[in-house]
């Protein structure tokens, strides 16, 4: 029989075989309506809970049960949200960041791992899984022999089921491409909404960077490898509609920066973007707090903001509600729609990870390239 | 007087074999153009009509004639690529009209205002579908005037054979699935003559190939309400008829305000409701049995379409 949560809280001292039976019939952490409670069990001096959401302590301090090894620590949580979080776990003086031992759910990135908490109402959407009944693109190598570079960089090409070359199809650049793949489920996401006919089949070109930071921050040399060099193979190779409003930059964090950089260096271009929690931090007023890494960042939006002119058409911003770039996305919605550019921002009760950005792709697809499913009835 | 019969989607309710018996006893001509790639996988079909089914492959006849005939196909694709221009301007009228048709009625104020207003509002976005409407068919005119001066032989060949089908099949099927590519087939392989005296049984897309004009709609888009648009006219041979198939998944039934707005923007013409299970029959055009089907009745309320 599972025990309440209140319940056992209020158990004095309870046994460790009450503590076992409490934690075999929950699941955690433990969600009741906006109350949200993580439980850790193990000998420690203190432990905290660590999420990254802006505008919330970075630490929320554990309590410890009266006569046990178990620790639990209550915050409040709208419903719909989601976060990532960690334990830290202080010990004999030695501070560890761990994943919730008794939650198995978890995001991938590139640093590892975090738990997830979903809050009441979250649900992993459908169309991010994989399904048995959906037939699966094919993917290509593609080489580039970069000039603005020097070297050669790869190309991940994903061609739609049931592809032809006698068809012509829009074009869509990623920027961390394999991040999106292993982190986003960018494949599983494309072949979906094709299948549903929510998209039209689209050529994905995925690029990624050896120093994301230099080269993703308003580097020209990137914008002349996307522009000309990507682009360029990718005509040279692939059936593509040559219309610039068939041709998408898309991108994360600074790699949203990068597609917004590459597009406003050559309006007309890309006339499709997409853009997820953009790192588009500038200064109105004194020096900005956000590292070195985003010196140039901020050097580039500087400019952008002084003169926006028409880098697209069409462009899809989304961001978290618990990020601290929310404000820097905000105020790109003016900027853009000043410029006549159609903008559409989706907010989201989340953060600056894989899995919002993840949650946001058929929003953001559906609305720049939306499918013939308008046409169909079946 | 010419049978024709309507249905809602077949799943989950499949009454395609019912009502196939409203049909002659002989060889059926199927289109089934609206299932693109899928075209001519017509064996599930042949396993609920006892007759004899031929597909007049409309999809595969246009490829092998576009790919004999470059000018045919150039010709085609430029009439493509005008009608898509045509339509996102429309589109983009027309969604700021519906804007102002809502708010309108929303506003607080005199009541005789607020009426003349909506009246008004909902008047120009008929209008816009009008002319809408006129200007596509203006597109498709000069299109099958300049495909008079192309004199095309591949074409001429195909709608030839088309048409030798026909003649052992004296009634027609059309299926659901893309309605664009069902109309625009149909249009490029003179459906009028064809479709008028023949009797017809269609579902979902095929119903709406039939009516005055298609409409386009869907209220749950991953964007939510996209406004329902005009496509173009369709063949006209059920008129004063806009069909809704798979209006209880696709449409906010019960928003009446939503519902007034769309029955008030397409009258005098009548909004029908074709969900799973659906039949319509007609004689010529008139209404002479019906099931399942709903009317939505300027107000906003729904009832079961009836024979009047």
């Amino acid at each position: 029989m599972t025990i309440p949560l209140k319940t056992f809280l209020q158990t004095a001292e309870p046994s460790p075989a009450d503590v076992d039976h409490f934690l075999a019939g929950n699941r955690f952490p433990v969600v009741e309506g906006r109350k949200v409670t993580f439980i850790y069990r193990g000998e420690a001096d203190a432990v905290n809970l660590r999420c990254w959401v802006a505008g919330f302590a970075a630490a929320q301090p554990f309590q410890r049960l009266a006569g046990t090894d178990l620790w639990s620590v209550s915050i409040d949580l709208a419903p719909g949200s989601r976060i990532e979080y960690k334990f830290e776990v202080i010990a004999g003086g030695q501070s560890q960041l761990i994943v919730d031992p008794l939650n198995p759910v978890l995001a991938d990135d590139p640093f590892g791992a975090n738990s997830v908490c979903q809050a009441e109402g979250y649900e992993r959407p459908i169309w991010t899984e994989e399904r048995d009944d959906v037939r699966q693109g094919s993917w290509e190598q593609v080489a580039v022999d970069s000039g603005a570079f020097g070297e050669r960089r790869n190309l991940q090409v994903y061609l739609p089921a049931r592809f032809r070359r006698s068809r012509s199809y829009p074009l869509l650049i990623v920027h961390d491409g394999s991040d999106y793949l292993r982190y986003a489920q960018l494949g599983v996401v494309l072949d979906n909404l094709t299948h549903d006919l929510e998209i039209p089949p689209l050529i994905v070109a995925l690029s990624d960077s050896p120093d994301r930071l230099t080269e993703y921050s308003g580097d020209r040399r990137h914008a002349q490898f996307i522009c000309n060099e990507v682009l360029g193979v990718m005509n040279d190779r692939y059936p593509l509609i040559d219309d610039s409003r068939s041709r998408c930059l898309m991108g994360a964090s600074f790699g949203a920066v990068a597609s917004l950089h590459a597009a406003w260096l050559n309006p007309g271009l890309f006339d499709r973007l997409l853009l997820q929690s953009g790192s588009f931090a500038f200064s109105d007023i004194g020096r900005h707090q956000r590292g070195p890494a985003f010196d140039p960042v901020v050097a580039f939006i500087n400019r952008f903001r002084e003169s926006p002119g028409h880098p697209s058409k069409k462009v899809f911003l989304s961001c978290g509600l618990y990020e601290s770039l929310i404000f820097e996305n905000r105020s790109m919605v003016l900027t853009l729609q000043q410029q006549s550019i159609e903008v559409l921002l989706e907010e989201a009760r989340d953060a600056h990870n894989w899995e919002n950005w993840r949650d946001r792709l058929r929003s953001g697809l559906t609305w720049l390239f939306p499918g013939p499913a308008w046409m169909v009835y079946e | 007087m010419t049978r024709r019969i309507i249905l809602g989607p077949q799943r989950p309710v499949t009454n395609l074999g019912g009502a196939a018996a409203d049909l002659p006893d002989a060889p059926v001509a199927v289109v089934s153009a609206a299932w693109k790639e899928a075209e001519g996988y017509i064996e599930d079909l042949a396993e609920l009509l006892p007759q004899k089914l031929v597909d007049l492959g409309l999809n595969r006849r246009a490829e092998a004639a576009f790919a004999a005939d470059q000018r045919l196909r150039e010709a085609h694709q430029e009439r493509q690529d005008r009608l898509k221009d045509l339509q996102r301007l429309y589109r983009l009228r027309m969604r700021q009209l519906m804007i102002a048709a809502r708010q309108v009625t929303r506003d607080g104020g005199a009541s005789d205002l607020i009426d003349q207003a909506r009246h008004e509002a909902v008047a120009q976005i008929q209008q816009l579908d009008r002319q809408h409407v006129a200007q596509a068919r203006r597109i498709h005119d000069q299109f099958h005037e300049e495909l008079r001066g192309l004199e095309s032989a591949a074409l001429a060949e195909q709608i030839h054979e088309v048409e030798t089908l026909l003649e052992s099949c004296p009634s027609l099927l059309l299926t659901g699935g893309n309605v664009a590519v069902l109309a625009n087939r149909l249009r490029l392989f003179n459906d009028a003559p064809w479709l008028q005296g023949r009797p017809v049984l269609a579902w979902s897309a095929g119903a709406m190939a039939l009516s005055d004009n298609i409409v386009l709609f869907n209220d749950h888009t991953p964007q939510g309400r996209r406004e329902p648009e005009v496509l173009m006219a369709g063949a006209g041979v059920l008129p004063d008829l806009v069909f809704f198939p798979g209006a209880s998944r696709r449409l906010k039934l019960n928003n009446r305000r939503q519902m007034d707005l769309l029955a008030s923007r397409f009258a005098p013409a009548r909004c029908v409701t074709l969900d799973s299970g659906s039949r319509l029959a007609f004689d010529g055009a008139s209404l002479v049995a019906a099931s399942g089907a709903m009317l939505i009745e300027r107000g906003g309320e729904l009832r079961p379409l009836e024979i009047s």
